[in-house]
């Protein structure tokens, strides 16, 4: 029976630690996406609310769901963050959808 | 003129019926991700979804018989439960989504949350099916879908791109997230070719006595009827490509997708939005839950008629009864609309083949069709169709888990 080289195990291991970088890169880029959205999300509601054309009752339930979303990435992002790049950008993602629910807060609370 | 009047209530239907909780949220998810590059596939959709019609219909009308009864008379009782299960898993997911787009409609007009709305939304349809026809069921929530024509005059009135629009007619293949693109592509087939939907048109014929009289409006309302609704799933996804994908704003709750309309047309366009999507969804509970238990009857020989009273078909009433129940109780547990409505879509594509593919045996049937068997045309279409099915048979599971989120 042929042997497999010694090389193969720590070989395929790297494959696995490079493999699940590349995953993790790919799901910081979604997680920092989903938080953009949120913010453009609350940054047109709060000009689309003071422009009159939303309610204060739809407003406030996707407050919520910002909220919600900010409080999910606020506990998933710091696990894909490889480096101190990355925990910049997703700290600064973060600040910004922050500053889009005050001020969503601030306009219905007007 | 009778006639042209059962052409314009058939194309009227088609418009209200076309939208509903699914094609608005994939159309919105696509418009918002990609812009107008899915517009193809909307319009893959639309053609299949129109000779699908036309042909269950023709079938209706020359062999007096529903595409159920012939599909367990033709194939018998072992092959025909192969269809009867899959579609009807897939339609009471469908059907459990329509109640939750209901739900949250009334949610973001009133505050009260979604959950609490769902067993009245399947209380009102209920009450509406025993006590009234199939007229009533079907020229009612025709004439209020209406409403769904908003979509189309808020896509003008943000002045679309007509010739980048134009080119996304023609397939062309994703620039990134090429999981997502194909899964949005899947999903976004699985709203517009829905079994219930040439299932419930096919049982309206009979409802309706259609006869081969009727050939003529049958092929006019399926294809003008699918033209004006698939226009309207167009403007959504041209609203969407306008409105989100310009923000990077992607569809990750229902909620979000009620800023559509408010963009181009204000307090109105937040009203409209809500009004269509309460309405369309609430239309198509009762076209689904309708179909589903027709399916039943049909299948397992029951008496079945939305135009006789509950005790002449109690089974069939019995079987609305309950499905209305059963599919009212993952949004009154809480279950994200939104999620369970692009599961509900992937499964309705992967379900396809089961009732494509005998519909090509029956309707090359000498002894049924007689001279109305299929052309060239419609064979060819057919095919074409047929193996789009299993296409999405093979791909959509995959796709769910690695794009579905």
């Amino acid at each position: 029976m042929r042997r497999a080289p010694i090389g193969s195990p720590r070989l395929a291991g790297c494959l696995l630690v490079a493999l699940a970088a590349c995953g993790s890169r790919e799901d910081l880029t979604k997680q920092l996406d989903t938080v953009v959205s949120w913010t453009a999300t609350m940054q047109l509601t709060t000009a689309e609310h003071r422009s009159g054309a939303l309610t204060t009752t739809y407003v406030t339930q996707l407050g919520e769901e910002a909220k919600q979303a900010l409080a999910e990435a606020r506990q998933s992002l710091p696990e894909f963050a490889h480096d101190s790049s990355d925990a910049r950008r997703a700290a600064a993602a973060l600040g910004s959808l922050d500053r889009a629910i005050h001020a969503l807060e601030a306009e219905v609370g007007r | 003129m009778k006639k042209w009047g059962e052409v314009a209530l058939g194309v009227v239907t088609s418009i209200g019926g076309f939208l509903e909780v699914g094609s608005i949220a994939t159309a919105s998810q696509g418009g918002a991700e990609f812009g107008y590059q899915l517009a193809w596939v909307l319009l893959i959709g639309i053609v299949s979804l129109a000779f699908l019609m036309e042909m269950t219909g023709r079938l209706a009308a020359v062999s007096r018989c529903t595409y159920v009864d012939l599909l367990r008379e033709r194939f018998g009782v072992r092959f025909f439960l192969l269809p009867l299960v899959a579609v009807f898993v897939v339609s009471l997911l469908v059907l459990a989504s329509e109640i939750g787009g209901v739900s949250i409609a009334l949610q973001m007009a009133t505050g009260i949350a979604f959950r609490w709305w769902a067993m009245p939304v399947a209380l009102l349809a209920w009450l509406l099916l025993w006590r009234g026809t199939f007229g009533v069921v079907e020229q009612g929530t025709a004439l209020l879908g209406l409403v769904a024509i908003s979509f189309a005059v808020g896509a003008l009135a943000l002045h679309p791109h007509w010739s980048t629009l134009g080119g996304a007619l023609l397939p062309s293949a994703p620039s990134h997230d090429r999981a997502r693109y194909w899964y949005l592509t899947v999903s976004i087939l699985g709203a517009s070719i829905s079994p219930y939907l040439y299932l419930f048109y096919s049982a309206g014929a009979i409802e309706d006595r259609w006869t081969l009289e009727h050939l003529g409006v049958n092929r006019v309302t399926a294809m003008l009827g699918n033209l004006f609704g698939g226009v309207l799933v167009i403007a959504v996804l041209v609203v969407a490509a306008i409105v989100f994908e310009t923000r990077h704003i992607h569809v990750e709750r229902y909620e979000q997708i009620a800023l559509l309309l408010a963009s181009p047309l204000g307090r109105a366009g937040f009203a409209l939005f809500l009004a269509t999507l309460c309405i369309t969804c609430f239309g198509t509970t009762m076209e689904i839950v309708l179909a589903i238990a027709y399916l039943l009857a049909q299948g397992l020989g029951w008496n079945w008629s939305e135009n006789l009273k509950p005790a002449k078909d109690a089974r069939f009433s019995m079987s609305y009864t309950v499905l209305l129940l059963v599919a009212a109780l993952p949004a009154t547990f809480g279950m994200d609309p939104l999620a369970m409505t692009n599961v509900s879509m992937v499964l309705t594509a992967a379900s396809l083949p089961v009732t494509v593919i005998p519909l090509f045996v029956l309707m090359n049937d000498g002894d049924t069709m007689r001279r109305h068997a299929n052309g060239w045309i419609s064979n060819i279409a057919l095919v074409v169709i047929a193996l789009l099915s299993v296409v999405l048979l093979v791909v959509a599971l995959p796709l769910q888990v690695m794009a579905g989120g």
